[in-house]
């Protein structure tokens, strides 16, 4: 483990005295941990409670139907108006970083196929100077 | 004092005021990308203030040399190449569509692909890219049928091998075990680590997705692929406090820069999500946690039922002792659904993601995962 100089910035200093405020040795760090333990408890109780569960399905439910329901209203006011959507933009948005992938790539797939003709060529030759 | 004292002392104090203004300025360009991408992980706020402290870089991941050699839309096949061959059976590493498939190749000496290329093994990575709304309509059939084949296809070619070790991780393992069940052909060994299988023991995940919490339908239909956010929203319940509590610590240990490297590495993969596609997480969450299909043999497609009874090679199971995404009853299970009759279980006292980056990695884990692959994968002559 590589131990070096401590780092003496203003940032390394402000950061290394929230370390202590929280370290469990220290005295804020009790009372921070005694926090940590507590609402990890609390959390974990809510984030298996079946109520909670159906109270928060509901909600999110609710939040999905109304995306929905606002995407396709404004997709339909701003297509009358033949105006292009930001769901437009973002198609042209992935087909253009497509084609950009496609050309990167069948750039290499030359590079492999030279590579690949070269040391058949290679193969051969040695072959054919076996033969001779 | 002398005048070029005084000269130098206002110099070094002018260049310890522009390096504050400089890094004053910098935090506050990276807090402003975060803020405009609404991001939730703290990452993104607090990385920027350690790198400033302790004037580290960004940490040197997915560094093992690789090339990409075939890719289809936004999905690549990427190519390690070992600095001696002593394998003729190559590795196709198939990860996850959550977070990037770098994890496998996490920081120069505790990169699980770079360990199998120095054990002579020619290592294939799928990378699914970063979905976008030609992915929403994908189906499985695209992802396993289309994709995972090619890849298979590509991998024989370029490797002159008849016959490959399918390696799959977390989601990446259920899709490539259902992937071999459909298309066994060419597959000569299996590796599942930390692979959920039989989702009724999914742990918290199976609660969350139960039909009565939660309508996949509705979330699928409103945003076509699952945003970031949403994903994110869903780990950051499993543990809120100890998100930020994490950070503390590297607070305290800003002068170990092995540790504090690794860690920054971690946050940044952890961070770096990327959406799911829509139609893959329906199927997914309906097929797998909600109804377990995949596990009882009742899961369709393309028009196929995938029946994991189909594997017969050699299977080796990997399972983390505190894992909390796949449990151990979730893995272990997959040891009686397949045909095979060389099966091994390996358990390490690691966490879900320890199993790829954990210290014990290099040391512990991968020599005994060379060591079976070794003994299943056909050796090549020396030179």
């Amino acid at each position: 483990m590589s131990q070096e100089t401590a780092p003496r910035n203003l940032t390394a200093r402000i950061l290394r005295l929230v370390g202590y405020l929280t370290d469990p040795k220290s005295g804020p760090g009790k009372w921070w941990m005694r926090f940590e333990g507590a609402s990890t408890g609390a959390m974990a109780r809510l984030a298996t409670s079946p109520r909670y569960l159906r109270f928060a399905g509901r909600g999110l439910q609710k939040m999905f139907h109304l995306h929905r329901d606002a995407v396709d209203l404004t997709e339909e006011v701003l297509h009358f108006w033949r105006v292009p959507t930001l769901g437009d933009f973002n198609e042209v948005r992935a087909q253009l970083r497509r084609a950009e992938d496609r050309l990167e790539i069948t750039t290499t797939q030359l590079e492999l196929a030279l590579e690949l003709l070269a040391k058949l060529q290679a193969e051969l030759a040695r072959s054919a100077r076996g033969a001779a | 004092m002398g005048e070029g004292g005084r000269f130098s002392r206002v110099k070094g104090a002018a260049r310890k005021l522009a390096n504050m203004a400089e890094g004053t300025a910098t935090i506050g360009a990276a807090w402003q990308r975060a803020l405009r991408d609404r991001a939730i992980s703290p990452t993104r706020y607090l990385a920027p203030l350690v790198k400033r402290a302790t004037g580290l870089g960004d940490p040197p991941v997915n560094s093992t040399p690789k090339r990409v050699v075939y890719a289809r839309g936004g999905m690549k096949l990427i190519r390690f190449e070992p600095p001696v061959r002593r394998f003729r059976t190559p590795i196709l590493f198939v990860y996850s569509l959550i977070n990037r498939y770098y994890i496998l190749d996490f920081l120069p000496g505790r990169s699980l692909i770079e360990f199998m290329t120095r054990q002579g093994f020619d290592v294939y990575a799928i990378d699914w890219g970063t979905p976008g709304v030609v992915e929403q309509d994908m189906t499985w059939d695209d992802l396993l049928g289309g994709f995972v084949e090619a890849a298979k296809r590509w991998v024989f070619k370029l490797s002159g091998a008849d016959d490959l070790t399918m390696y799959g991780y977390c989601m990446g393992g259920t899709m490539a075990l259902a992937a071999a069940a459909l298309h066994p052909q060419g597959v000569r060994n299996f590796v599942a680590q930390a692979t959920p299988v039989d989702f009724k023991h999914g742990g918290i995940f199976t609660t969350w997705t139960d039909p009565e919490f939660f309508d996949v339908d509705a979330m699928v239909d409103a945003y076509g692929n699952v945003p970031i956010d949403l994903m994110e929203s869903g780990f950051s319940m499993m543990a809120p406090v100890q998100r930020i509590s994490k950070w503390f610590e590297v607070f305290r240990r800003l002068d170990d820069r092995d540790f504090v490297t690794s860690f920054l590495a971690m946050e940044h993969w952890a961070a770096d999500n990327v959406p799911f596609p829509g139609e893959v997480y329906r199927q997914y969450i309906r097929d797998c946690y909600q109804e377990n299909n995949f596990f009882e043999g009742r899961m369709i497609v393309g028009g196929r039922r995938v029946d994991l009874r189909q594997i017969h090679g050699p299977l080796l199971v990997l399972v983390a002792d505190n894992d909390t995404i796949a449990p151990p009853p979730s893995s272990e299970a997959l040891l009686g659904a397949v045909s095979s009759t060389d099966k091994t279980l390996l358990r390490f006292p690691v966490g879900h993601i320890g199993l790829s980056t954990s210290s014990k990695g290099p040391k512990v884990i991968w020599p005994k995962i060379a060591a079976w692959l070794a003994e299943r994968s056909e050796p090549l002559p020396p030179g």
